[in-house]
């Protein structure tokens, strides 16, 4: 496809938006923008997740540096699940060149289909214990809440699923260039006890890395367009500031509701090209 | 986090860490900004080419330095499961990158 000043200004304006949600639901934006690339502009998947992957790098570090001050992210927790993220990435990224283009839509319509079920059965979990001595265990922590406006705790439960999920999380990400924030931010809101916003800011934190696991991969291989890759970046950067400033504002069943909205356009959007 | 709380050396290091990702960023943002404008005024294709992939390096190392800074911080606080965890994400993409390093071909236009 020729890189025209038009194409580029779509891809930035796309990538701003991505960025946007991105930012306000932890996930890292592939995965609005990934299927924008592949289904709007068609391009070629590998190529997709190759700009994809940057722009979730770019969104994670813009993200993790805003949330740091807010005490939000659980980095002792983040860095364990990030083991398995990256090494299942790293997996991802060499694999993915043996999978014809059919499995991996299928792989982004089920893994998307999935997590919007899991959110839209789970809205009202907060996840957090009001009593500020409760045992926390290893990998618990402690916040300022705005909603309840006080200190909360919160427990993390089930290690062994988050891990797995973590891992599943990394090898999609390696696939499909999306950032494995899709996967684990409501598993360890629904299923691990970790608060819906800590989820979020501990996995902006991890699918940067994750998503590096992969990235100098798809790089070496020729599948990152550079001028794409950049323009998509840039929107990201803009977009993600406003994702964070948004994120301050809203409730959190009000952010499920919309990160199960947009899983499902895309699950539908793949079940579609599968057609 | 209310205000007269006194920070502890982890929220410190983050925001440390934070600063210091945003600056990397901020030098990539640049770079690639500056690329895509020489592109689009048609001025040589090298120096283009030069500045869109730095800014996309220096992107993909950003978030290296926090896991370098993590694993200083797990080794001054003796958290040896903390230590073992950071360590081990470090070698896999120290794996990832020598393998890229391996297979390296120029990005495609």
């Amino acid at each position: 496809m020729p890189i025209t000043p038009a194409v580029l200004a779509v891809v930035m304006a796309v990538g701003a938006l991505s960025g946007c949600l991105g930012a306000l639901l932890g996930l890292g934006g592939g995965v609005f923008l990934v299927p924008f690339l592949n289904v709007v502009l068609e391009l070629p998947l590998n190529v997709s997740a190759g700009v994809g992957l940057m722009t979730v790098i770019a969104t994670s570090s813009v993200v993790s540096a805003g949330s740091t001050g807010r005490e939000l992210v659980n980095l002792r927790l983040g860095m364990l699940l990030l083991l398995a993220s990256s090494g299942a990435g790293l997996i991802g990224a060499l694999t993915v060149v043996h999978l014809p283009d059919r499995a991996l839509f299928g792989v982004f319509a089920a893994v998307t289909a999935t997590i919007c079920a899991i959110l839209l059965t789970r809205l009202d979990r907060r996840n957090v214990i009001l009593d500020e001595t409760a045992y926390l265990g290893p990998l618990g922590g402690r916040f300022y809440e705005d909603e309840s406006g006080r200190d909360v705790v919160y427990r993390t439960r089930r290690i062994p699923v988050a891990l797995c999920v973590s891992a599943a999380a990394g090898y999609v990400s390696g696939l499909l260039g999306i950032g494995g924030g899709i996967l684990q931010v409501p598993v360890l809101n629904a299923w691990c006890g970790v608060p819906l916003r800590v989820a979020a800011a501990t996995s902006a934190v991890m699918i940067g890395a994750t998503a590096v696991a992969s990235a100098p991969l798809y790089y070496a291989r020729g599948n990152v367009s550079a001028p794409l890759a950049a323009a998509a970046v840039l929107g990201v950067l803009v977009g993600s500031r406003a994702g964070l400033w948004f994120g301050g504002r809203a409730r959190a069943r009000w952010l499920k509701l919309l990160m199960a909205f947009v899983l499902g356009a895309v699950s539908l959007t793949y079940v579609l090209k599968l057609l | 986090m209310t205000p007269e709380r006194t920070a502890s050396p982890m929220v410190v290091l983050q925001r440390r860490l934070g600063r210091l990702m945003l600056g990397a960023v901020q030098v990539s943002a640049v770079l690639l900004a500056g690329g895509l404008m020489m592109l689009l005024a048609g001025r040589t294709e090298l120096a283009s080419d030069w500045l869109l992939r730095t800014g996309l390096l220096i992107l993909m190392l950003t978030p290296v330095l926090r896991i370098i800074e993590a694993v200083l911080d797990s080794i001054r606080t003796r958290d040896w499961l903390f230590i073992a965890t950071t360590a081990a994400v470090l070698l896999v993409l120290t794996a990832t990158l020598l393998l890229a390093l391996n297979m390296a071909r120029p990005p495609n236009r």
